[in-house]
């Protein structure tokens, strides 16, 4: 056995923070398990972050189902939104305070790169710093993406205390 | 009442949870793996790549014979077609059911995380197919419930069904004002669409293809 319980269950929330939806999740982690299962009988050495390795694997088949349905969607990819960094620390998300059902509100309105980051940051307690290695992306844009991200954040809380 | 952030966060991701039937199943591919010898892989292998060139050879087949009709398709919506080549990409990997059951009770009753019950379509009764189970899928990103049936001949169909949005669907044909489903071929297999009792139903099979 591979992976326990507990890290399936890591790994699914992992899934679920990329597509939103529990159904495709469940099928995300399968084929991400089924790739996984494969390579490790191909591969002559042995994998050395099997749980990092997974995320990559989860991440790759996400994505290219995403750009697939992008096709038939005229969602902006979120890479494309900013043209530049504001100027914020990395702390920002540390000192957010938020209403305890809000992000049961606005899960689904997240685009799946703050869901990424929000899942990476919270439940795996990595560093703008780590999570930029993990990702393979600038530390701007995910800088840039903390900020949009509070903005969303601040503006929902905002429209529900008037509400 | 307020929370820091990341508190919020994973009190929300620690909802999603697995459930029993979808653990064991994660469970069960790690252990026939493990145990799996090289030999018996080798011949898997094999016999994947035979299931893989045939219906590689029945997509080119397929899209030939198909070519007028999705032409036409194309024209008109993308949806239709991006339904179909979901669907059939779902009905060729045929994942594990999640319950098993000839009965279609204990598949509603399965289903707590639909936004709809899964219904018995009259279009699809009569053909006489045997039901073996259901599994969560989604179409177009919606939450949908997948049937599996065999046919007399031993041949696996599916069956999908969702809530029907013409506003995510757009618009589609509704047999209870006597319309008429819509047929596309797509990756060798033979997909009908239609609504019925305002769910939004897709048939799924091997397209068969005479010698």
């Amino acid at each position: 056995m591979i992976f326990d319980r507990p890290t399936l269950t890591d790994l699914y929330q992992y899934a679920i923070s990329l597509c939103g939806v529990e159904a495709d999740a469940y099928d995300l982690l399968q084929s991400a398990l089924e790739k996984y299962l494969h390579r490790q009988r191909d591969n002559k050495r042995p994998i050395d972050n099997p749980r990092a390795y997974m995320r990559q694997i989860i991440r790759n088949i996400f994505i290219d189902q995403y750009r697939q349905q992008q096709l038939h969607s005229n969602e902006e990819f979120d890479e494309q939104i900013h043209t530049q960094i504001p100027d914020i620390s990395s702390n920002s998300l540390e000192n957010l305070v938020i209403e305890r059902d809000l992000l049961d509100k606005i899960w689904q309105h997240l685009n799946y790169n703050e869901r990424e980051l929000l899942y990476l940051w919270a439940l795996l307690g990595h560093t703008i710093d780590e999570i930029a290695l993990e990702l393979g992306c600038p530390r701007g844009t995910l800088l840039a993406r903390v900020h949009r991200l509070r903005k969303k954040l601040h503006k929902t809380q905002s429209l529900g205390a008037s509400a | 009442m307020n929370m820091p952030l990341r508190e919020g966060v994973e009190n929300h991701l620690n909802q999603y949870q697995l459930n029993d039937n979808q653990m064991q199943s994660l469970m069960a591919m790690q252990t026939e793996s493990s145990v799996a010898e090289k030999p018996l892989q080798a011949q898997r292998w094999n016999i994947r790549s035979m299931q893989f060139a045939s219906v590689a050879a029945a997509l080119v087949i397929a899209v030939l014979l198909a070519w007028p009709a999705t032409h036409s398709l194309r024209n008109e919506s993308q949806m239709p077609l991006a339904i179909a080549m979901e669907v059939a990409k779902n009905h060729i990997k045929l994942k594990p059911l999640e319950v098993k059951t000839p009965a279609l009770a204990p598949i509603r009753r399965y289903f707590t995380e639909l936004d709809f019950l899964p219904v018995k379509s009259q279009l699809y009764s009569r053909r006489g197919n045997s039901l073996l189970g259901a599994r969560y899928c989604s179409i177009a990103g919606v939450s949908a419930a997948q049937l599996r049936y065999k046919d007399e001949l031993g041949q696996y169909q599916t069956l999908y069904e969702v809530g029907y949005d013409p506003l995510i669907y757009g618009p589609l044909p509704d047999i209870n004002k006597g319309e008429t489903p819509l047929t596309i071929i797509v990756r060798g297999v033979k997909t009908i669409i239609w609504v019925e009792q305002d769910l939004l139903m897709v048939s799924a099979e091997n397209n068969d293809i005479e010698d």
